[in-house]
C-alpha cells in the first residue's frame, strides 16, 4: 500500500513537471512571437513611443508681376488672446468688441504690454503667418487666394491654387527624443526646409489696375495678352472683393450671392459671342470662295427664311453692303446670308479653327469649355435636327454658340497673328529655393493654313469698323491703329420681356468687344466684356488702350 | 556522480548565485543606475543568502518541529495586520516592526506549504485532506479580506498542488473543481474590485485604451519585442531608460531583461530557473521522505509560479498581477522569503542525503 502511494506521487510529479514543461513551452512560443517575430511591429511602435519629430513649415513663395512689384507676400502677425478677466488690457488696447477673445495686434502694443509690470505675466500672445495681398481686389481675378488653416495654407483660387504646389516648397523635420513624462532632448536629425518657389507673372500691374478702373462699378471682364507669346499682361474679372478681408469674405452678402465675385468670369464665365464673331466667318466664306471683298448685297434690314423675319439691327437696312462694310456696320443681313451658304458644318469647322469650344489651358483654375454647336451636337443634345434657323441666328454669334472672354482673345491673336498662337498663360518665371531662375517658354502653335489675303481683308475690315463703323465714335483719332470688332449679346431667354418692351437691368445685352492693335504689326490683344449694357465695351477698352500706348510711348514700362 | 543529492545542494547555490547576480545586472538598468535600491535589494538578498546558509545545516527535523508555531504566528502576523498594519495601495499588506517593513502574506508563503507538508506526511497512507484544507482556508481568507487576490491565488495553487501530490483521490479534485466552479461567479462579482476587473479586460485587449488602463500591457509588450533576438544592450533599453515601461524595478522587470538582452537573456533567465527546478524535482524522486518530498514540491511551486505569472504578465499572456520576479525584482520580503525556502530544500536534499552516506 506504501509502495502504492509513493507510486501515485512520482506519477503525479511527472503530470506536474509535464504542465511546468508546457507553461514553459508556452512562455518561449510567446517569447519567440513578440522577439522574432514580431519584431519589426514592436521596434517600431518604441521607436515611434520616444521618437518625435516637428515639422518645420517652409516659407511660401511670393508672387510678384512682370516688374517685380508683390502680388502675394507672408506677414508676420500677432494675436493676442484674452479672456473675460482681462478688462483692463481691452481698455489699454482701445478694444471695444467684445465678442472674441482673439484680437490682432501690432509690435508696438506688445512692447508696450510686455513693459508693463499690470499685464506682462498674464499676456498670450501668438505669432501667426498670414498671406497678405497688396494688390488687393485689383489683383485677385488672377492671384485668387488663400486662407491659413492650422499653419497649413489653403489654396482657394487662382494663381495660388494653379501652382500651389510650386509655392508650397517642402517641409522640415526636426527629430528629438521625448520621454514618457515629456522630457525632451534634441537629436541631431534635422531635415532642413526648402521655401517654395517665388514665381513671377506675365501680368502687368499697372495694366491690371487701369483695366480694373476702366469698368467702373460695372460687372464684366477684361483680358490683355500678348498675341506674340501668348503672355497675358491683365485679366480683371469684376465684381471682385478684397483677399485680405478674410473676415468680410464670406460674411458679406454679396459673397456668394448673384453678383458672384469668387466667379472668374474670364475664364469660367459662358457668353454668346454676338457679332464678335463675324469676322472670323467671313474669314471662312472668303476661304471657300463664297464671297470676295468684291460681293455686294441688298439689306433691307431683315432676312426671309421658312416664313421667319430675322432681323437686323438696324431695321431699315444698310443698303448695298460688302464685306468690309458690313463688319464695320456690323451688318446682320450679310451674314445671315453668308451662313446660309457656309451651311453649319463649315461654320462649326472655321470655330474649331480658331480653338473656340475648347479650353485654352491657360493656367487658371476652372476653366469652361464653351460651345460650338453642330448638327451632330444639336441632335445628341436636344434630339432635334438642325434648321436653317438655326444656322442663321449662329450666324450672328446667338444660339447656342456660347464661349469665354479667354477664348475669344485666343481667337483674336490667332486674327492678329494671321494664323498662329500661343497659348495664353499668366506664368513667367519661377526662382526656387537656391535662387535659380526658370523661365517658362511656350511654343508657337500654327493653325490651319488660311490664305495671307483672306486675313488681310478681315484686318482692313476690323480696322475699318475702328475708323468708320461701330467703333468710329470712340477710337477715331485715336493714335494707334486698332482692328476690332464691337458685339451686342442677347441673353437669349429675355426674348419675351425684349418683346414687351420691359427689360430688367439684370437681362439686358452684354456689350463686347474684341480688337488688336497695332493692326499691322499687333503688340496687343483685347477683349472686354461688360454685362447688361452698363457702359460700352470700347469705351473700356480705348480707356485702357490709350494709357498703354501713352504710357509706352513715354518710358519704356512695359517690356514685351 | 551528478545526480547525487550531496552535489545538487552545491549545483543550485551556485545557479542561485549566478541567478542573483544576474538579477543585480538588470536592477542596476531597470533603477536606472540608483546605488540606494541596488543596497536595498542587496542587503535583504544577503540576509536572505545567509539564513538560506544557515538554515541548509538545520537538520530537518528541527524545521518539522517549529511548523505549527511558525504557521501560528503568520496567521496572527496576518490577523494583526488589520489593527497595526500600513495602507499601500488600497490595500493592507505591510506591517511595520520599526527597523523594516514587513508583508505577512509573504510569509505565509512559506508557513503554509511547511503546515501542508506536515498535515499531509502524518499518515501517508490516509492523509487528512480535511484538515489541510482547512488550513488553507484560513489564511486565505484572511488574505482575500486585505485584499491581495495575487497572494490569495498563488497560495491557492500551491496547496492544490501540494494536496494533488499528495494523492488526493481523484473524486475529490472532481468534487473541489465543481466546488470552484460555483463559487468563481460569485467571486467575481463579490470579491474582485473593479481595477482588478479591468486588468482582465485589459488583458484581453490591451489595444482597446492605450493610453489608459491597458497602457501598462502594451508598453512591456512592446518593451518585449522590441529586444528582439539580442536585445538593445544593458543599459540602452529604450522602453526603461525613457520611462514608458512603467514599474520597470518591480513587477516589470522581465521587460527589462527582454528589451536589454533579447530572447537570448530571457532563454538564459528561464534555463537557470528551469535547471533549478529539475534538481529539486529530481531530488524529490529519489527521497523517500514525505515531509520533504511534499515541502520541496510547495517551495519550488511557489519559485516557479512567481516567475511564470509575473513572466507570463509582461509578455501579455496573463493579467496583470502584483507578482515580483523573484531574487530578481525590487522586492525586500519576498525575495527573503524566497531565499529561506530554498534553505530550507536545501536542508531537506542535505538531511537526505546525509542520511544515505550513513
Amino acid at each position: 500500500m506504501k509502495k502504492n502511494n509513493s507510486h501515485i506521487f512520482k506519477t503525479r510529479l511527472i503530470i506536474l513537471s509535464l504542465i511546468f514543461c508546457f507553461f514553459l513551452s508556452t512562455v518561449l512560443c510567446q517569447l519567440v512571437y513578440l522577439q522574432i517575430i514580431q519584431f519589426n511591429n514592436y521596434n517600431n511602435k518604441a521607436q515611434k513611443n520616444y521618437l518625435k519629430s516637428l515639422e518645420i513649415k517652409p516659407k511660401r513663395g511670393l508672387i510678384f508681376d512682370r516688374n517685380n512689384k508683390t502680388l502675394a507676400a507672408n506677414k508676420e502677425i500677432f494675436i493676442i488672446k484674452l479672456t473675460e478677466d482681462d478688462k483692463d488690457i481691452r481698455e489699454f488696447l482701445g478694444i471695444k468688441n467684445t465678442k472674441t477673445n482673439q484680437y490682432e495686434v501690432d509690435k508696438i502694443d506688445i512692447i508696450k504690454l510686455k513693459s508693463n509690470p499690470q499685464f506682462s505675466n498674464r499676456i498670450n500672445i501668438e505669432e501667426h503667418t498670414i498671406r497678405h495681398y497688396p494688390y488687393g481686389k485689383y489683383a485677385f481675378s488672377v492671384v485668387g487666394y488663400g486662407t491659413m488653416l492650422d499653419k497649413n495654407f489653403q489654396p482657394a483660387n487662382g494663381i495660388e491654387k494653379q501652382y500651389h504646389e510650386l509655392l508650397s516648397g517642402r517641409s522640415g523635420y526636426y527629430q528629438y527624443i521625448q520621454d514618457a513624462k515629456g522630457k525632451q532632448t534634441p537629436t541631431s536629425n534635422i531635415i532642413n526646409d526648402q521655401s517654395g518657389n517665388d514665381i513671377h507673372l506675365t501680368i502687368d500691374m499697372d495694366l491690371q489696375k487701369i483695366a480694373y478702373q476702366s469698368l467702373n462699378a460695372s460687372k464684366g471682364a477684361v483680358i490683355i495678352l500678348n498675341p506674340n507669346n501668348g503672355e497675358v499682361l491683365a485679366l480683371v474679372s469684376k465684381p471682385t472683393i478684397d483677399p485680405n478681408d478674410i473676415q468680410n469674405l464670406f460674411s458679406s452678402p454679396n459673397a456668394l450671392g448673384i453678383d458672384k465675385p469668387l466667379f472668374n468670369r474670364v475664364i469660367s464665365g459662358l457668353f454668346s459671342p454676338g457679332s464678335t464673331i463675324k469676322p472670323f466667318y467671313a474669314l471662312a466664306g472668303l476661304e471657300h470662295n463664297l464671297i470676295t471683298d468684291q460681293t455686294v448685297i441688298e439689306d433691307h434690314g431683315y432676312l426671309m427664311l421658312g416664313g421667319h423675319k430675322f432681323h437686323d439691327v438696324n431695321k431699315n437696312g444698310h443698303g448695298v453692303v460688302n464685306l468690309q462694310k458690313a463688319i464695320a456696320v456690323s451688318c446682320d443681313t450679310f451674314f445671315y446670308q453668308l451662313g446660309l451658304k457656309l451651311g453649319i458644318d463649315r461654320m462649326q469647322r472655321i470655330l474649331l479653327d480658331f480653338k473656340l469650344g475648347s479650353k485654352t489651358n491657360i493656367d487658371l483654375p476652372n476653366e469652361a469649355y464653351g460651345l460650338v454647336p453642330s448638327k451632330e451636337w444639336k441632335k445628341r443634345v436636344q434630339h432635334a435636327p438642325w434648321y436653317g434657323g438655326d444656322t442663321v441666328i449662329t450666324a450672328i454669334g446667338q444660339g447656342a454658340l456660347l464661349s469665354t472672354p479667354i477664348q475669344l482673345a485666343q481667337a483674336t491673336s490667332i486674327l492678329a497673328n494671321r494664323g498662329f498662337y500661343f497659348h495664353p498663360h499668366i506664368l513667367k518665371s519661377t526662382t526656387d529655393f537656391q535662387k535659380q531662375e526658370h523661365s517658362i517658354l511656350h511654343q508657337k502653335i500654327n493653325i490651319e493654313k488660311h490664305l495671307r489675303q483672306n486675313y488681310e481683308i478681315v484686318d482692313l475690315s476690323m480696322r475699318d469698323a475702328m475708323q468708320r463703323g461701330t467703333g468710329y465714335h470712340t477710337f477715331s483719332g485715336s493714335p494707334y491703329a486698332i482692328a476690332g470688332k464691337t458685339g451686342t449679346t442677347q441673353i437669349t431667354s429675355n426674348i419675351h420681356t425684349r418683346e414687351m418692351g420691359v427689360v430688367p437691368k439684370n437681362l439686358a445685352d452684354h456689350s463686347l468687344f474684341i480688337g488688336y492693335a497695332p493692326n499691322k504689326k499687333p503688340e496687343i490683344v483685347i477683349v472686354v466684356l461688360v454685362e447688361n449694357y452698363e457702359m460700352s465695351a470700347s469705351r473700356v477698352a480705348k480707356n485702357i488702350l490709350d494709357y498703354y500706348f501713352n504710357k509706352r510711348k513715354q518710358n519704356n514700362v512695359i517690356t514685351i | 556522480m551528478l545526480l547525487q543529492s550531496k552535489d545538487a545542494t552545491g549545483v543550485i547555490t551556485k545557479l542561485l548565485i549566478l541567478y542573483i547576480a544576474f538579477g543585480f545586472l538588470i536592477l542596476y538598468s531597470a533603477s536606472e543606475k540608483s546605488v540606494p535600491t541596488l543596497i536595498g535589494q542587496g542587503s535583504k538578498i544577503a540576509i536572505g543568502f545567509i539564513l538560506m546558509l544557515i538554515i541548509k545545516h538545520l537538520p530537518m527535523r528541527y524545521i518539522r518541529d517549529f511548523v505549527e508555531p511558525l504557521y501560528l504566528l503568520s496567521i496572527f502576523m496576518l490577523i494583526i495586520i488589520f489593527l497595526v498594519g500600513t495602507t499601500g495601495k488600497g490595500a493592507t499588506r505591510w506591517l511595520n516592526l520599526g527597523f523594516i517593513k514587513f508583508q505577512p502574506s509573504e510569509l505565509i508563503k512559506l508557513t503554509l506549504p511547511l503546515m501542508l507538508a506536515k498535515i499531509l506526511s502524518e499518515n501517508i497512507r490516509k492523509p487528512n485532506f480535511f484538515l489541510a484544507i482547512i488550513a488553507v482556508l484560513i489564511p486565505m481568507a484572511l488574505i482575500l479580506l486585505q485584499p491581495d487576490l495575487g497572494t490569495a491565488l498563488m497560495i491557492t495553487f500551491i496547496s492544490c498542488i501540494m494536496i494533488y501530490a499528495a494523492g488526493i483521490s481523484s473524486i475529490l479534485i472532481k468534487i473541489i473543481t465543481c466546488l470552484g466552479m460555483v463559487i468563481a461567479p460569485f467571486m467575481w462579482i463579490f470579491v474582485l474590485r473593479d481595477y482588478q476587473k479591468s486588468r482582465i479586460f485589459n488583458f484581453i485587449n490591451p489595444e482597446l485604451d492605450p493610453h489608459g488602463s491597458g497602457y501598462n500591457i502594451l508598453q512591456s509588450k512592446i518593451a518585449v519585442g522590441s529586444g528582439g533576438f539580442s536585445g538593445q544592450g544593458w543599459l540602452n533599453g529604450t522602453q526603461i531608460h525613457l520611462k514608458f515601461l512603467p514599474e520597470h524595478s518591480t513587477d516589470f522587470i522581465f521587460g527589462v531583461i527582454a528589451q536589454e538582452f533579447g530572447l537570448l537573456g530571457c532563454i538564459t533567465l528561464l534555463t537557470i530557473i528551469t535547471l533549478i527546478a529539475f534538481k529539486i524535482i529530481q531530488f524529490c524522486f529519489t527521497t523517500n521522505e514525505r515531509f520533504s518530498q511534499l515541502l520541496c514540491i510547495g517551495l519550488i511551486s511557489h519559485f516557479l509560479l512567481s516567475a511564470f505569472i509575473n513572466v507570463g504578465m509582461v509578455i501579455g499572456i496573463l493579467p496583470v498581477v502584483g507578482i515580483p520576479l523573484s531574487l530578481i525584482s525590487y522586492a525586500g520580503t519576498h525575495n527573503i522569503i524566497i531565499l529561506i525556502g530554498f534553505g530550507m530544500i536545501l536542508s531537506c536534499m542535505y538531511t537526505d542525503s546525509n542520511k544515505l552516506i550513513k
